[in-house]
């Protein structure tokens, strides 16, 4: 017996030592997967381990009659030894695999393509090397190791992208940075996963990942196609880039905020009472300055945005259309 | 003793640690009856993808409150407070705790924190249970409210842990040596030293918040200097042992009820007692795997991780020795034990996910997802709230005189652990595919696997609803209970069901261990011969 355990623990160590990962492997996201697949195996090993006896011993020692009692068995210390060691080589299996699958997400490779984004309430910022700027979309090409350098305007953030199985925090006054292999090309959703604020869950965005042609052809269009854009189609995509309705709906319906159908020219009371007519004037201030007039029957949960004279302008002339 | 003053005065001035421990057990459950409810509603609103029912502000209030109310008053005061409380003296062989009027204290920090808490529920906190930085203290956020909850239980919190760590050490009866003592006693022990040597340090955490939020200074303002992370560190250094707060006495309880059922001593003592103080130890030094994305050195990242995921070791010790308890054992299934196999089994796939969480690489893509919330609920959910009503059945008798409803008991057992099992098991799977956890909107393609979730969570809480129930009507109705109801061996269960006032008649002078089944003679018996 004691035999048997000893050279299934030497077995264990051996298996910890060479199933170190390959070099060249330089996917995290596929070796997330291995790690979780080996992770998987041992973890329902473990659970059966537990549960068939369990079960068995229920079974068998159910108490038979009246009075009876256990046997006198204080304990056996091989067997501790036993389910100490054990579990103590398992855990050093999985924490060398996971230790060199962390080393990996850390190894930015050379050359990668670099993104700085920058998270707001409720949104994502993309800058890009060649000088433009997305909002809520990341566009990467295809086949790259994309570097992504976060951080954010705000309160805390978490950029993260389940398709490439990575995540890091969006922190104000500091700049953290996470990596990925951008593979084929496809379209993917992107979440903020630290809570944020009210419309946290309305903070997501999309990686696009591009033909590398198509993405050179864009990256050079993009400056132009946003220049040439009526007043109103900008605001349009500012308000939804922004995440605006995630709490003021445009289909008249009842959110965090008020809706904006119907908003630009009406009459509205304010939280003190006072009528206000929600002219261009009265939109911009309530974007700089939420809680300055707010509107009756709403908390002053909303963030203050700064943006450019030009944006909000944009904005309001896109609410003046939603009726 | 004959000068008791009776009625509501007796209990609203009383310091009789068996009082005061029922006083926390019923606002305790108070708040698990709170945190159901609001489970109810987020459920329901998750029914449907685009349009909460409880809308988006509500919803974030909801899982604020749900979180404070089940882990901040359900978990941590139901075991410090009621289980610590009403047990300890009893186990030790005191007639009360060291400092009688500090317990009672204790209690009232406590409750006044919950007043504070229902408040924040109606004004609509909704900074999380954890509170973070800079969220927590922008504008428009009731800062003070959350600030307050926290130090009145870290106040209640701190006094109880200076009191029960002085009455283990100095109040045990003549003969209780520390190798004689219950292994819940042990627990509880563990878990006051980590209260102690934590809650100050979060104490420190939230007054930096309500500084900084109204007096400007930069702890965590960014605009001023400040680094936002320095709060996640304070926090999480006792966050994280919190969990063992709750997890070390309920380890406890699970091998009172364990040794009990099965009629034999616990299976390997000393090396249950080992694990439990190893996690005490080892638990101080996890905190940073709730940083693992937060931009934390690297070197600390890894150093940490060995630490979580060696917590596993003394855990499986705990796990195997109580399967060498039911070995050879005579196995009787009451409504306790029930609750103490299907921990046995449930908790170990709380304890592999937590390793999962624990390896570094394994968590960058499943932390902050729903894959979180299933498996913390497995833990503090399914298996501990689980266990914790468990220990309240097993104790029935001693404390309220009466018996519980047996059918009943084990009828909202098995309603519960079906419901559990797959409530939870869905956002394990969510969790992989990447959605994050508190959100009140997803992704249209979740909503099968969320319905499928909800409705398996109603039959869940219809079965918690039930094992209260079975509790507050038994406690008025039930049969009248004998002192010993179950043949158990343990010093408690040798006095009268309910004790006397101030327990023991004379002093009992202690002459074997607490689980010596298996004797001829009863060791209870020979414990009461002085």
């Amino acid at each position: 017996m004691k035999k048997i355990v000893l050279s299934l623990m030497v077995a264990l160590l051996m298996f910890c030592v060479t199933f170190v990962p390959d070099a060249s492997a330089v996917d995290p996201a596929k070796s997330w997967d291995r790690h979780f697949n080996l992770w998987l195996i041992i973890s329902v090993g473990i659970w059966l381990t537990v549960t068939i006896p369990l079960i068995y011993l229920v079974i068998k020692y159910k108490k038979k009659r009246e009075g009876e009692e256990g046997a006198d068995i204080h304990g056996n210390p091989f067997l501790e030894v036993v389910w100490t060691a054990v579990p103590l080589v398992i855990v050093i299996l999985l924490g060398t695999q996971s230790w060199a699958l962390y080393r990996e997400y850390r190894a930015v490779p050379q050359g990668a393509y670099e993104v700085k984004i920058e998270g707001f309430q409720f949104g994502y910022e993309m800058a890009y090397p060649e000088g433009i700027k997305t909002t809520n979309e990341l566009r990467v090409p295809e086949g790259t190791p994309v570097k992504v350098i976060l951080t954010s305007r705000d309160v805390i953030h978490t950029f993260s992208i389940p398709k490439f199985r990575v995540k890091e925090d969006m922190i104000p006054g500091r700049t953290t940075y996470m990596w990925f292999q951008s593979g084929e090309t496809g379209e993917y959703i992107a979440y903020c996963s630290e809570y944020c604020g009210t419309a946290h869950s309305m903070m997501r965005g999309k990686v696009i990942v591009m033909k590398k042609d198509d993405f050179k052809a864009w990256a050079t269009q993009h400056k132009e196609a946003v220049a040439s854009m009526s007043l109103e189609a900008r605001g349009e995509k500012l308000v939804k880039d922004l995440g605006c309705i995630g709490c003021h709906s445009i289909t008249g319906e009842k959110g965090a905020g008020a809706s904006f159908k119907g908003l630009h020219g009406s009459e509205i009371i304010l939280v003190d009472g006072r009528k206000v007519k929600a002219d261009d004037a009265y939109i911009k201030e309530s974007i700089v300055d939420p809680k300055a007039k707010l509107v009756k029957g709403y908390a002053p949960t909303m963030p203050p945005y700064t943006l450019p004279e030009a944006d909000l302008n944009a904005m309001a002339a896109y609410l003046k259309t939603v009726k | 003793m004959k000068n008791e003053p009776s009625g509501l005065k007796a209990w609203l001035f009383t310091t009789d640690h068996k009082k005061i421990g029922i006083m926390y057990l019923g606002t305790a459950m108070v708040f698990l009856v709170v945190g159901l409810l609001l489970a109810i509603l987020m459920r329901t609103s998750l029914l449907s993808p685009e349009n909460p029912i409880l809308g988006p502000k509500l919803y974030n209030v909801a899982f604020t409150i749900h979180g404070a109310a089940l882990i901040l008053f359900w978990m941590i005061p139901v075991l410090t407070g009621f289980f610590a409380n009403y047990l300890i003296p009893l186990m030790i062989g005191a007639r009360d705790v060291a400092f009688p009027r500090l317990n009672a204290l204790s209690y009232w920090f406590y409750a006044g924190a919950g007043i504070v808490a229902v408040l924040a529920l109606l004004l609509g906190l909704d900074v999380g249970w954890y509170g973070y930085p800079p969220y927590s203290i922008s504008e428009g956020v009731n800062t003070s409210l959350y600030v307050f909850v926290v130090l009145l239980l870290g106040l209640s919190g701190t006094a109880g842990a200076v009191n029960f760590i002085t009455t283990i050490i100095t109040l045990r009866a003549p003969g209780m040596t520390w190798m004689r003592l219950n292994l819940f006693v042990w627990g509880a022990l563990g878990a006051f030293i980590i209260q102690l040597i934590g809650l100050p340090l979060l104490g420190a955490a939230v007054i930096f918040l309500f500084l900084d939020k109204y007096l400007g200074t930069s702890f965590y303002n960014v605009a001023t200097g400040g680094n936002p992370v320095l709060y996640q560190h304070l926090f999480w250094f006792y966050g994280h042992p919190a969990v063992y707060v709750v997890a070390l006495p309920i380890f406890g309880i699970v091998s009172e009820i364990i040794t009990t059922f099965a009629k034999k001593r616990v299976f390997g003592y000393v090396s249950m007692v080992i694990a439990l103080m190893a996690i005490t130890v080892i638990g101080f030094e996890t905190w940073i795997h709730h940083l693992y994305t937060s931009g934390v050195v690297d070197w600390a990242r890894i150093a940490f991780m060995w630490a979580t995921i060696l917590i596993a070791v003394p855990t499986g010790i705990k796990i195997f020795n109580w399967l060498g308890t039911l070995h050879k054992g005579s196995i009787e299934f009451r409504t306790p034990m029930l609750c103490a196999l299907g921990f046995i089994s449930l908790f170990t796939i709380g304890g592999v996910t937590g390793v999962a969480n624990g390896l570094l690489g394994f968590d960058i893509h499943v932390h902050d997802t729903q894959w979180i919330t299933a498996h913390f609920h497995y833990v503090l959910s399914l298996s501990m709230t689980m266990l914790a009503l468990g220990g309240i059945y097993y104790w029935f008798p001693k404390v309220t005189g009466r018996m519980y409803n047996e059918k009943l008991g084990k009828t909202a057992f098995w309603i519960t652990i079906a419901g559990s099992m797959f409530a939870f098991f869905p956002q394990f799977i969510m969790g992989i595919e990447g959605l994050p956890r508190r959100y009140w909107s997803y992704p249209p393609e979740y909503q099968p696997m969320m319905i499928f979730s909800s409705i398996a969570s109603y039959i869940a809480i219809a079965g918690f609803f039930l094992m209260v129930y079975n509790l507050v009507y038994s406690a008025i109705k039930g049969e009248k209970a004998p002192a010993n109801p179950w043949d158990a061996k343990s010093l408690e269960w040798t006095i009268s069901s309910p004790p006397p006032a101030y327990n023991f008649a004379k002093i009992p002078v202690v002459t074997a261990g607490p689980y010596e089944f298996g004797k001829k003679e009863s060791a209870a018996a020979s414990k009461r011969t002085t």
